[in-house]
């Protein structure tokens, strides 16, 4: 199990969040610009690195709120939390 | 309620027998599991910038919305204003008292960017009380009970024998309250009267 620093509850229980994919995806300002490619790239593509990875939580069974979290996709390891909106420390990529 | 029909609570069928009703105050239990009844259940989200959200909520509750984490203000007494987010609350007032703050709120936050929700009948309100109630909880959650943390006058959502609720620790005895969502009431009390057996737990209806 993780503990998860919610940036508005502390470090709480894995359990009470649900994830929400990779974090700092912007929509395209003019999706009807866009080739069917490019738009298929940016509803499902995502990157899949071995490392630290920007993702969104929610704290569904706490505060209810949206955050995001630099994890570590080889160790698990959270090495930060911040509010939805914020840069991370990897910035937005 | 006394306006001639029948209000069914959410836990009123459930069988509490005969031994336990004998005992209705449960003194000599270590830990006494109770179904504290009807109670307005109003929850408020306003923006944490808006101050006359807060000024409107302290004038007509006389509580102003905690902005620290987990944070309940007033309580034991009613009305109570519990900590559920950064910008949510739960307004926990006596059942008479619900219709005529609903109607304030309402009234005051006409056309506002403020939401104001009776969820009175939506949850069920559990107590726990006693010496052991501590140690039930922490059989089926994963927060950090110990009065250095969760104490009293502390209020959450949370997990609790995997159903969400709102805990909220009253008194220091402790008395804790459990609002849970009135379909998983009788899952969680059984849930709660199995955690309890090796401590003695006893019902008690108020
Ligand atoms: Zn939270």
């Amino acid at each position: 199990m993780l503990l998860i620093d919610c940036p508005w509850c502390g470090p709480r229980d894995e359990c009470e969040f649900s994830y929400g994919g990779e974090a700092h995806i912007k929509r395209p300002e003019n999706p009807d610009k866009l080739s069917d490619a490019e738009w298929a790239d940016y509803l499902f593509m995502r990157t899949n690195p071995k490392g630290r990875f920007p993702e969104r939580w929610v704290h569904t069974h706490g505060c209810n709120r949206w955050f995001n979290a630099v994890r570590d996709t080889v160790t698990h390891d959270i090495s930060a939390t911040y509010g939805m909106g914020e840069d991370g420390p990897e910035g937005r990529s | 309620m006394d306006n001639g029909y029948m209000r069914q609570g959410p836990l009123d069928y459930i069988p509490i027998s005969a031994e336990l009703e004998a005992d209705q105050g449960g003194n000599d239990a270590t830990v006494v599991l109770e179904d504290r009844g009807f109670r307005g259940q109003i929850v408020l989200q306003g923006k944490a910038s808006d101050a006359e959200f807060f000024d409107a909520v302290s004038d007509i509750t006389g509580l102003r919305p905690s902005k620290e984490t987990n944070v309940v203000t007033g309580g034991p007494g009613f009305p109570r204003l519990l900590w559920l987010g950064p910008e949510e609350w739960l307004l926990v007032t006596e059942d008479e008292e619900s219709g005529r703050i609903m109607l304030g709120l309402t009234n005051s936050f006409k056309g506002r960017h403020v939401q104001v929700v009776d969820n009175s009948d939506a949850y069920a309100i559990v107590g726990v009380r006693g010496a052991s109630a501590r140690d039930i909880l922490a059989k089926g959650c994963t927060l950090d009970l110990h009065e250095r943390v969760f104490r009293s006058g502390s209020s959450t959502r949370t997990l609790l024998g995997q159903v969400q609720v709102i805990l909220h620790q009253v008194t220091d005895d402790p008395d804790y309250e459990i609002h849970v969502h009135r379909s998983f009431a009788e899952f969680l009390w059984e849930w709660l009267v199995d955690a309890g057996q090796e401590y003695g737990l006893k019902t008690v209806r108020p």
